[in-house]
């Protein structure tokens, strides 16, 4: 009798953890680690560019993870400029990056949009991974 | 005559341009917030830190443009909603405001803040709102700062919210927003 009514206290107890477990796991899931994450899209500034402007949704490449290699021809704390062509807003840890104009650089991070008023694909979470 | 006439012409639009391209002002990473959040339940909060804005100090007009997909929240779930059901991001990729400051005499601006009323017309989920508030000016060294906050409802731009959660999600959502415009 004893055994039996460990028996039930221990198996609910452990389904009761589960369900609050991926409960919570639902509910909050984790951040998306852009950095981690695979490359959707490798392709220059100038080309991404261009695919939003043959097509302005580019539900193809939003919030997909794209690579870029371009020189930087605007700067500032926290953003670059590559090629004229993308606005990459750098994660904090790369805030500090030693940085110089016409520089070429490799970012990593997720498209976000096209921006019509400045005529830039913006990306943001970027990382450098190639100076 | 006539080829001076076109020279004329030409000279004052190149002037035209010179003069518009130097009361430009630009900030591409500016700051908008909006909370929607009730008391006791979770924090409806998001910020998209990378906000278009221009400003021509001539004319006065400001005009600005915010990625939806751009916002952040602190719970992706949340966000994964937001972008899904009630914004349709993928439909409406853009939040816009175009609109004008009215009575800044933008050479008179110091450290200290001016208050500055502005209308104009906000675009989001395909529909539009006029909207009018006022924004706290200063100038610190070549950059003008302008901060504001701004009431919506999301009825207002045809924003449905099911019946399950809308004790979770105020009716009036607060718009904040920052930005710090450089000269181009």
């Amino acid at each position: 009798m004893k055994t039996r009514f460990t028996y039930i206290i221990v198996t609910t107890t452990i389904i009761a953890g589960a369900l609050a477990y991926f409960g919570y796991q639902y509910m909050f899931p984790e951040q998306r680690n852009i950095l981690e994450e695979e490359v959707a899209f490798t392709l220059p500034p100038e080309s991404l560019n261009e695919a939003f402007q043959a097509d302005t949704l580019g539900l193809d490449y939003i919030d997909q993870v794209v690579q870029t290699t371009g020189k930087v021809t605007e700067f500032d704390s926290g953003w670059i400029v590559l090629d004229n062509h993308i606005q990459a807003n750098l994660l904090p840890s790369n805030i500090d990056a030693p940085l110089s104009k016409d520089m070429e650089i490799t970012i990593k991070g997720r498209c976000v949009g096209y921006d019509e008023l400045l005529e830039l694909v913006k990306v943001d979470q970027a990382t450098i991974i190639l100076y | 005559m006539k080829i001076q006439n076109t020279f004329f012409v030409l000279a004052l639009m190149l002037a035209q341009s010179f003069v518009s391209a130097q009361d430009k002002y630009v900030d591409k990473n500016g700051q908008v917030t909006f909370e929607a959040s009730e008391k006791l339940f979770e924090e409806v909060k998001a910020t998209n830190s990378s906000v278009t804005a221009i400003f021509d100090s001539g004319t006065l007009e400001i005009a600005s443009l915010a990625l939806v997909k751009g916002f952040t929240f602190k719970n992706s779930l949340m966000e994964e909603h937001f972008n899904e059901n009630y914004i349709e991001s993928e439909t409406y990729p853009k939040a816009t405001f175009k609109g004008n400051l009215k009575d800044l005499d933008v050479s008179s601006l110091s450290e200290e803040t001016t208050k500055v009323p502005v209308a104009g017309t906000l675009e989001l989920h395909g529909k539009g709102k006029q909207v009018n508030t006022e924004l706290d000016v200063k100038r610190v060294g070549d950059i003008i700062e302008m901060t504001g906050n701004f009431v919506v409802a999301p009825e207002d731009f045809d924003i449905e919210i099911p019946k399950i959660v809308a004790n979770k999600i105020a009716k009036q959502v607060q718009v904040a927003l920052h930005f710090k415009f450089q000269k181009r």
